[in-house]
This record gives structure tokens, sequence and C-alpha cells, in this order.
């Protein structure tokens, strides 16, 4: 009987041990499967997968041609031409495969490439032919059409067009979204605006900004020095009846138009129209119409709009509704020109002083405060959305505003412009404040009227005069609606301010300061 | 009288001392005249009637053989004139084939020709609209030219409205061109240079 038992034992034992050799023979198996399932099948596929194939001849004019194995060396007033592609060059280098198909081309000796009504040049360009992409290394320049391929627009009707573009500037009235990170602006050298609670940007920053558009991209591209202003194209009104051109030079750019690709990088200048840009990075993303919709532009950006300068580390232009938007430590400058009889007056100087005095205000002395012929606002903000046909021009998160003697923060602007692209208002519209020298108002809602300097506070307002040490300010206890404004110095607050440092008004839903 | 014995003697001596190389010399030239007289005759005769010992042979053949005694090309003429000085050979209906091995590589094929026996220079030339026309291995390369010249290394030029064409691959057209034709182990036509108006179509080329 124990023999029997031993044996049952040994042959459950066994049976157990070949039980779980063959779970592991199994296992292995399954696991070897599964190995040549991800890692061998899909390298044989990719080696099966043929390499794109040129759809169409190359032709090849020049005055030498070496067939090499797997090369054509063409030297000598190069021309090739590929489907609408036409490059000319003084020497290129053809690469084949084996089955003497086509695949790319090396133009060297500064080249230049028409395909229809675009055009780039370079110190090197490489097509790759079966991609149909151009890439161009070196001092490269180029005209891309924002009209698309000039063949599909035979095939478009103009009303078609238009609706395109009508859709779009619809589309370019919403607003932003805030993107970026919030940074607190470091006082610039030299500012003699220590106690304002945030560095005023100097007007000599961008002094010189705003001179005739440099085509070049030798000149510093991220200088304040070199900027444009395009003035001939806003003005000129048939130029902007005919398609305009995105005109970029850089370092480095790569074109396709079969996959609506367009990139560049290093040193990048762009203009389109009057707008140019300076940036570290372009990308130009196309419609599925083969136009290209929208320019993309990365690192150190600086674009230049009529009189407007925008700085940004991203900026998004829609060409077709001429709209901006900046994101990352955007600061953006609007040149307000003063009308011809401001600058006829033999002096810079206007005579500021008395104006309605509502509310019982004491009229102050009258003053004379330096007005320059052409004074810039200044926006600083995490991020701007900019519409030059609309003239609007809104910035959100961490929002300064600098004008003259006035400065305004909040978390959002809206800043309205005339048709002559001169600022006319500034809204605040969340809870916001603005100050002048010796005042603060603090509100929901401020509205300031660039051109008379009016400031319309409203919502849960609060004033605070703040007086200057000779002259201690005094609490402002009656009504709040009586105050002038920045350089026609402060009515009320002048002779209110004699005593006190500070003084507030608070209680009221609306204030309007003139 | 001894004026005179000094005299006739030493004018005798130098007379015959002088008389000697003037002799000579005068003999050298006549000789030289002579022949040159015989030379320009025998040029004019040659004007004349040229090739008056031209040996012409019907189906001419002329090969080069490799270091391995491998025929590199075969040339065949329906006629060949051979000079006996020059040792050239002028051709008619000539066909060269370029060998790999057994294998025909290329067959060029020229209305006239020339060839020279000790250098195996070959010159092929078109008559009136036919061209001298080099194809490859099943087709693959056609070559046209004015005037193709081929060397016994396997080199050639061609000039005059030169037309090459890759079957599927390439087609090009140039006033010259050089290169190497059916290589071992490599294209029938390979390092094709052109050279002069030239203008190539590559890739999927209808012939």
């Amino acid at each position: 009987m124990k023999i029997n038992k031993h044996k049952k034992a040994t042959k459950k034992t066994l049976a157990k041990q070949s039980t779980i050799k063959r779970l592991t023979f199994f296992i292995a198996g399954v696991c070897l499967g599964f190995f040549q399932t991800v890692f061998l099948i899909p390298d044989s596929c990719a080696q099966s997968s043929p390499a794109p194939q040129a759809t169409a001849p190359i032709d090849i004019q020049a005055n030498e041609q070496e067939f090499l194995d797997s090369i054509v060396l063409a030297k000598g007033d190069v021309t090739v031409t590929y489907k609408d592609s036409i490059v000319k060059a003084p020497e290129a280098k053809l690469f084949r495969d084996p089955s003497g198909q086509p695949q790319k081309a090396i133009f060297v000796g500064h080249p230049f490439l028409t395909q229809n009504d675009n055009k780039i040049n370079a110190d090197t360009l490489i097509f790759e032919i079966a991609d149909s992409k151009f890439i161009a290394q070196g001092n490269a320049h180029s005209e891309v059409s924002s009209e698309g391929d000039t063949q599909l627009d035979a095939k478009a009707s103009p009303g078609k067009v238009n609706k395109i573009e009508n859709k779009k500037e619809n589309k370019s009235d919403g607003t932003i979204k805030a993107e970026g990170s919030t940074k607190n602006i470091v006082a610039s050298k030299g500012s003699n605006n220590s106690k304002q609670p945030f560095a005023w940007p100097q007007a000599s920053d961008d002094q010189n900004a705003f001179q005739k558009p440099v085509s070049n991209v030798a000149t510093s591209p991220h200088s304040d020095n070199t900027v444009e202003t395009s003035k001939k194209a806003s003005t000129d009104k048939t130029d902007k009846a005919a398609p305009e051109k995105i005109i970029t030079d850089s370092d480095y750019q790569e074109y396709s138009k079969e996959s609506g690709k367009f990139d560049a990088s290093g040193h990048v200048h762009v203009i389109h129209g009057e707008i140019s840009v300076f940036a570290d990075k372009l990308k130009l993303v196309y419609g599925t119409d083969g136009k290209p919709e929208t320019a993309l532009f990365n690192g150190h950006v600086n674009a230049f709009q009529g009189t407007s300068n925008t700085q940004a580390e991203m900026v998004t232009y829609y060409l077709a509704t001429k709209r901006l938007q900046a994101t990352g430590n955007v600061r953006s400058k609007m040149l307000q020109k003063q009308d011809g009889t401001d600058n006829k007056g033999g002096t810079n100087k206007k005579v500021v002083g008395t104006k309605p005095n509502a509310g019982g205000a004491i009229a102050a002395p009258t003053a004379t405060v330096p007005q320059n012929s052409e004074d810039p606002i200044i926006v600083v903000s995490d991020s701007q959305d900019m519409n030059q046909n609309t003239g609007k021009m809104s910035a959100e998160g961490n929002v300064r505003v600098y004008y003259q003697d006035m400065i305004g923060a909040g978390p959002k602007v809206l800043l309205l412009r005339n048709t002559d692209g001169r600022a006319e208002k500034v809204i605040f519209t969340e809870r916001s404040q603005v100050s002048q020298p010796g005042k603060r108002w603090i509100a929901d809602r401020i509205t300031m009227a660039i051109a008379t300097k009016k400031i319309l506070a409203e919502g849960n307002t609060k004033a605070f005069i703040i007086g200057s040490p000779s002259k201690p300010p005094s609490p402002q206890a009656n009504s709040a609606l009586a105050m002038t404004s920045g350089s026609k110095s402060a009515a009320t607050g002048a002779a209110a301010t004699d005593k006190n440092k500070t003084g507030t008004v608070a209680g009221s839903n609306k204030n309007e300061i003139y | 009288m001894l004026l005179v014995e000094f005299f006739s003697r030493n004018s005798s001596k130098l007379i015959g001392a002088l008389s000697i190389p003037t002799i000579i010399v005068l003999f050298w030239f006549y000789a030289q005249y002579e022949a040159n007289q015989q030379v320009s005759e025998f040029n004019k005769a040659q004007k004349v009637r040229p090739n008056t010992d031209e040996t012409t042979i019907t189906n001419y053949e002329l090969k080069e053989v490799d270091d391995s005694n491998q025929v590199r090309w075969l040339l065949a003429a329906k006629t060949g004139a051979l000079e006996p000085v020059s040792h050239d050979v002028n051709l008619t209906d000539v066909h060269v084939d370029y060998m790999d091995g057994k294998t025909l590589k290329m067959r060029i094929t020229a209305p006239v020709g020339q060839t020279n026996e000790d250098t195996r220079l070959v010159k092929l030339a078109g008559l009136g609209d036919k061209q001298v026309s080099a194809c490859g291995e099943e087709g693959k390369v056609k070559l046209e030219a004015a005037k193709i010249e081929l060397d016994k290394k396997n080199q050639f030029q061609a000039v005059g409205n030169v037309n090459i064409v890759w079957s599927n691959a390439a087609k090009v057209i140039g006033d010259t061109a050089f290169g190497a034709l059916g290589s071992k182990g490599s294209n029938d036509l390979s390092n094709v240079k052109l050279i002069g108006h030239t203008h190539a179509l590559i890739g999927s080329v209808e012939e």
C-alpha cells in the first residue's frame, strides 16, 4: 500500500513538472511570437515600403552635365524645372536612387527658385523632390504669395475669395486667451520714476524704432533701432488691391507647397503689407485652399505695424484679417501723433490748467507740461490681441498701460483706436487702477480718454490723492467728482494736499475726472 | 723660280686638300636634292592615283582583347580598305560590339568609319541622315551622335547632336559627350559627361 502511495505521489509530481515545463514552453513561444510581431514585422514592412518617388521628370539645362552612378552634376547656368518649380543656379547636384529616379537636388552658389508667384533664394538650396520640399540655407530670402497658388485663384471666383475673407474677419473679433507667465517688470536703467510702483519704459528705448522698412536682414533684427512702418503700403490703396507677399529673410527656411509648410528660423525678418516682424522662428500655417492663413512667430518677436510696435515671446498673425495675437511678456508701443496744430506752436509745451470745474473743485494754477510730438502709449501684459482692421487691442494678464504721466494697471484692458490709428480710449474692464502724479483711482471699470486725458471710473471706485513731501496732501473728503487729470495738474488735489500725504475718496460708484 | 716652285707645290696641295670636302658636300647636296625630287614626284603620283596599293577586305574584322585574353570589343565591317603605310582602315557598315565576357553589353552601328590597326582607335561617323548609334544591353541605353571616337580602353567621345537615353531613367542631349562604354561591372554607359547646350530629363522618361 505504501509503495502504491509512493508511486502515486511520484506520478503526481512528474505530472506537475511536465505541466510546468509545457507552460514554460508555451509562455516562451508566446513571448517569441510577440517579439517577432512587435520588432521584426514592422522592420520588414518598413524595408519593403517603397521610398516616395518623383511624379514627374526633372528637366535640367546647363553648360555641362556629368552622369555618375547615382549622381548627376550640372555646372554653368543650370536651370532645373520640376512641375511648376524652376531653380536657377551656377551648380547643381542631383541624387538618384538605384532605378535612376531623382530623389534630391542640392543647388549651390546662391540659387534662385521660382514657383508660380513664390520665390526663394539662398546660399544653398536643397530640393527634396518626392516631397516637393525646398530647404534654403544661408541668407535665405523668400517671397511667398499670401494669395496662395495663382492657379488655384484662377479657378476660384473672386466673390468666393471675398466671402472667405469676410468670414475670417468675423471670427477675428473673438477675445484672446491669457497665456504666458506673469512677471513683474524690472525697472529699466536710468529710470526717473523710482516712485512708481512699476518701471516706466523709457521713450528713448524705442525712439528710433519707427523708421522706413528694412528688407535686408543684415541689420540687427532684434534691435529697436531697425524698424519699419511701411507707410507707403498703408497709404497706397492700389498696393492693397494687389496680392501681398510674405517676404521672409532668415538663416534657414523650409518650404513645401504640396504639404502646405513654410518654416523659417534664425534671424527671421518678415514683411507682409505694412507689418514687419523680427523673430527667431516663423511658421506659416496653410489653409485647405492652399493659402497661408496664419504666421506663427516664436522667440524674441518684435513686430512693427504702422506706428505700433509689439515685442513678445510668441506672436500669431492672421494674414487675411491682420489680427495679431501676442503672448509672453508682451510689450506694445503705439505712437500717438499729435495734430499738426500742436506742433506748429513753435514749442512742445502745452498749456494746461483749468478745465471744467465740476463739484466745486478749486481751480489749479495754470501750468505747462512738456508734450512730445509723438507720445507713445505703452502696454505691457501677458498677452495681447490687436486687429488692424477694427482698431481694437485687448490685453490680458498683469496689464500695465503708460501714457505720458498716466499709468494704468489691471487684469484686462481694451484699447480702441480711430481710423487714423490713434488711440482714443483705454478701458480697464476689471478691478484696475490708474495713477497720475499725486493721484490714483481704483475701480471696477476705468476708461481713459487719450486725447482729452479724461478718466471715467465706474463701480466701487476709490480715489487717492498722494501729496509730495513738500506739499503734503490732505484727505479729499468731498465728492470724488472733482479732480483734474494728470499733467493738467490736480485742480482739487494741488490745493487740498497741503497737510496730509495721502487722502482717499471712497464710496462712489462713478467718478468722472476732468 | 723659287716662288713659282713654291706656289706650284703648295697650291696643288691646297687645292687637293680643299677639293675633297667640297666634292663630298656637293655630293651630299645632290643626293638630298634628288631624294626630295623623288619624294615630291611620289607624292604627286599618290595624289593623282591614291591608294594604289590599298587592300580592300570584305567582312573586315578587328578585335581588342584584355590581359586575360577575353574579347573587349569586336569590330566588324562590310568592307575595310587597308592603307599599307599608315595601317588605317576605312570602313563601311560598321558594327562594334562591346563584350563583358561572352555577354554583349553594347553594339555601336555606323554607316562609315575608320580604324587603325596599330593604335586601335576607332572613328565612326554618320552619313546623310544616318547617325552613329549605340544600343545597350536589352535596349536600356541608346546613344546617337554625328561622330563617335572610341579608344581601346572603352572610352568614347561623341561629337555633334549627342542624344543619350537611359530607358525610364533619363534622356539628355548636348554638343559633346565623354564617357566609358560597356565597362565591366558597370552600366552600359558610365561616367558620362556632356558639354555644351546640355538638356536632360531625369525621371520616368518616355522614349
